[in-house]
């Protein structure tokens, strides 16, 4: 570290790395330090770490499809993946192989990168999807989308409205055989929202979605007090 | 990252440095996906710093010319709608004036360099670096 250099100093560096505001090449100077520096390691990791939840504030946008398969295709000619993939290769039943993947903690990395890897690689190809539209003009306001055994849907606006300031979206959904609609939580007009599906029975065809009109801090009770909004079901895509 | 394809060269690169890079994760710093976002956003940024889409000007020089004229400025826009639920951080950039809260949502957000923030908000790049540099010092205070 530089001997004149403060604690605020050290923050404020680190704090421009994580905007990116430093031009190439200071950014280069600094990621050379940073190998070296564990304080500023430190200090950057807390930045990154605090201004994380930033990025919600950026709309999301959607990769094409192509940009899958072509990270597929590279990631399977690197040497690590065609390690993993030559199935002759006895790797698995290598005692030593193991000992020093789990000395070195890789096993568990590795593993996560090939999870990521599996599910970027599969674009939403099977799973449900519903369209949610109005229940007179048709219009189509918004998507949920599911994938098969996940435990996660994903609600995406199509557009924006407008919600009175004392009122609320509530979203509910019902499956055919259940006693009634279940709140799946409020939703701010325009943006996109993760639901998780872990409490719920798995989604089935024709389940019913909804997004009803509520008071501010959603119904009072287990149903929808409201008119509905926005109505769709589930459609299985193969 | 204003080009599509140059975004989605980033993204498979990023991608890339996700696969190789993958033992080098280590879950007691931090999340897999904060870890990712963290790849992403690097390869991003020297993309967009090196890519010279900067016109890289003398900073002094440009400090020089532009001293005064931003003290009489209008008052400055929001530049940005906190439009989602980011927590804490919400309360900590309410607490930083305008000027403050845009650089450093306009650096962090668009990515922009010192220069650009400073074109974008009219103001003189030694005001803006000063803005940043005491942006972010609040920040760290009010996050502690």
């Amino acid at each position: 570290m530089n001997a004149k250099e403060s604690p605020d100093d050290l923050q404020v560096l680190a704090g421009e790395y994580v905007f990116g505001t430093p031009s190439a090449v200071s950014r280069a100077g600094l990621e050379a330090r940073l190998k070296n520096d564990a304080a500023l390691r430190i200090a950057v990791e807390m930045w990154e770490e605090k201004l994380a939840p930033l990025s919600e504030l950026v709309e999301p946008v959607e990769p094409s499809p192509a940009l899958w398969s072509r990270i597929e295709s590279s990631v399977s000619a690197t040497p690590v993946a065609r390690a993993f993939m030559t199935p002759s290769a006895n790797w698995w039943n290598s005692l030593n192989l193991w000992r020093g993947l789990a000395a070195s903690g890789f096993a568990t990395a590795a593993f996560m990168g090939v999870v990521v890897i599996t599910k970027i690689s599969q674009p939403p190809a099977s799973g449900y999807m519903v369209v949610l539209v109005g229940p007179q003009d048709k219009a189509p306001g918004w998507i949920v989308q599911a994938g098969t055994n996940s435990q996660q849907a994903r609600l995406i606006p199509l557009g924006k409205m407008e919600v009175p300031s004392d009122k609320s979206l509530q979203f509910w959904t019902q499956g055919d055989d259940w006693k009634g609609p279940v709140s799946l939580g409020l939703v701010k007009p325009g943006q996109s929202l993760e639901i998780p599906l872990d409490k719920l029975p798995p989604l089935q065809p024709n389940q019913l979605f909804e997004i009803t009109l509520e008071p501010h801090n959603g119904s009072p009770i287990d149903r929808p007090t409201g008119p509905i909004l926005f109505i769709g079901r589930a459609v299985k895509i193969i | 990252m204003r080009d599509r394809a140059l975004a989605e060269d980033v993204l498979h690169d990023a991608f890339m440095n996700v696969w190789t890079k993958a033992a080098s994760f280590d879950a007691t710093r931090g999340s897999g996906r904060g870890w990712i976002h963290t790849l992403v956003r690097n390869q991003a940024l020297s993309v967009v710093r090196t890519s010279g889409r900067e016109v890289s000007a003398d900073d002094e020089a440009i400090e020089a010319i532009e001293a005064e004229s931003v003290a009489n400025a209008a008052p400055m826009a929001e530049a940005f709608e906190i439009s989602a639920d980011i927590g804490r951080l919400d309360e900590c950039l309410s607490g930083l004036d305008v000027p403050k809260r845009n650089s450093v949502m306009l650096a962090y957000l668009d990515g922009c360099s010192h220069s650009e923030i400073a074109e974008r908000q009219n103001a003189p790049l030694g005001i803006v670096k000063a803005w940043i540099k005491r942006g972010l010092l609040s920040l760290r205070e009010w996050m502690a």
